[in-house]
């Protein structure tokens, strides 16, 4: 598992340097997670303006927090995904987002995904196919949570189903994703043969 | 603990998406850190947020990275990110412009060229149909030259075939020129035949009558006839359709002499 190894080692180095307070870190973060972290916080604000005020945030507060990252306490990516998520939920919540925030919707923003590598690209269509055969009823779920940051109270009152419902609807959300996405072999399978059932 | 009822509860999909509380969140890592079950399950899912969150991804503007190296750090000078595209191919986006750029020109490359085709069978369909008119034009012009100019030729003798008994109303005019051995049939009046039924023209030779053929009355055009010198008188009778060896001379309608 070489390559397993190699991004084990390249986020060890970048832990390394925040810890050791390097601003080299910043640039190797944002050169490794920028996509990933702009198209969350882009799917957030749904305005490219904004979402680039938010990832400047995002990186001071990654920066101010940098000796405060614990491994133990998952990936770095899954931190730096947090970050930047809160920072574009509260940025939805400020007074100035609700005066100036056109509504648009995701599907007008145009995708593109030139940083990541080729192979990342391919692995990402099939990945965009695998989420989209998620049952929209636990997607909504997971997007409300994860990219508006509702809580599930927020959720129940908003689909109109009980709390027990949602945290159940979480569940099965996640455990979905995580038959796609660790075992992407079998959930191909799957998805393929749902095809043809 | 029952780690696979742990597992099911749920717990652990609410804690990876930050929905417990401080002291569940605890509760969950002490038990991550006794059972190795229980942290696989954790970063499993963990992977799958972070692929999900992944699959979402979009290039930033190109100018981003200075200003969010510039926001974490004020004393760093701004440096011009080249706009210029990768050296090491072209951009995906930009190969899949110009694939649709190439595939929009191919498509309608060959929507002209076959637009072409059929404007082409078009044409040369006109042009055929243009030949065909001409043709006609020009051969109903002849025509109507050589009876004009037989018309105007001093030796054209008119010879009036007048109605008989059976049909005394009917008139029918013959352009007769011994020199040129032309004739011509000029019909002014003859009632339509009945159905199945047509005139046809006679030639009286030494009190025999030969068929000069079948009238195609159409509208008021002169029709050619065939010249015989020894005619002594031109004869016109109902028969039935496509004529008769021998004419049915109780329906004689017009006669006249040469």
């Amino acid at each position: 598992m070489y390559e397993d190894l190699s991004v084990n080692n390249k986020e060890q180095h970048i832990i390394n340097l925040l810890h050791a307070g390097d601003k080299k870190a910043i640039e190797i973060i944002y050169d490794q997670y920028a996509p990933a972290l702009y198209g969350v916080v882009l799917k957030i604000v749904q305005s490219e303006e904004i979402a680039q005020d938010v990832m400047q945030d995002a990186f001071v507060k990654v920066w101010q927090n940098a000796s405060h990252y614990n491994k133990a306490k998952g990936s770095l990516f899954t931190w730096l995904l947090n970050i930047a998520r809160n920072k574009a939920i509260d940025a939805t919540r400020s007074k100035h987002f609700k005066n100036g925030q056109k509504i648009q919707s995701l599907d007008h923003i145009v995708h593109t995904n030139r940083k990541l590598s080729e192979e990342t690209q391919i692995q990402h269509i099939g990945l965009k196919r695998l989420v989209g055969n998620l049952d929209s009823k636990y997607r909504i779920v997971i997007d409300l949570i994860y990219f508006k940051g509702y809580t599930q109270k927020e959720v129940g009152e908003y689909l109109d189903i009980p709390l027990g419902t949602v945290k159940s609807r979480v569940k099965i959300a996640l455990r979905e994703l995580r038959k796609v996405f660790n075992h992407t072999k079998v959930g191909l399978i799957t998805f393929l043969l749902s095809l043809f059932s | 603990m029952d780690i696979q009822k742990y597992i099911a509860s749920g717990i652990i999909e609410q804690y990876v998406l930050g929905l417990t509380s401080e002291e569940e969140g605890t509760a969950v890592e002490q038990a991550a850190a006794q059972y190795p079950e229980i942290q696989q399950h954790i970063e499993e899912l963990r992977n799958s947020i972070e692929q999900y969150a992944l699959a979402h991804a979009i290039t930033p503007p190109s100018g981003l990275k200075n200003k969010v190296l510039q926001s974490v750090d004020p004393s760093r000078a701004p440096v011009e990110t080249p706009t210029i595209p990768s050296k090491k191919g072209i951009p995906f986006w930009l190969g899949g412009v110009l694939t649709a750029a190439f595939l929009t020109a191919a498509i309608m490359a060959g929507m002209f060229y076959w637009n072409n085709q059929s404007q082409q069978e078009k044409l040369d369909q006109l042009k055929t149909e243009m030949a065909t008119l001409q043709e006609n034009c020009d051969l109903l012009k002849n025509s109507n030259q050589q009876i004009i100019a037989a018309l105007k030729d001093p030796n054209t003798k008119h010879i009036h075939l007048r109605g008989t008994a059976v049909s005394p109303e009917s008139l029918v005019v013959a352009f007769w020129n011994e020199n040129d051995e032309e004739a011509y049939l000029n019909v002014i009046n003859l009632p339509n035949p009945p159905e199945k039924h047509q005139y046809q023209l006679w030639a009286d030779i030494d009190g025999k009558m030969v068929s000069m053929g079948v009238l195609d009355l159409k509208g008021d055009e002169v029709l050619s006839i065939p010249f015989m010198a020894q005619a002594e008188s031109l004869n016109i009778t109902l028969e039935p359709e496509g004529g008769s060896e021998h004419p049915n001379v109780e329906q004689l309608h017009v006669s006249g002499e040469v």
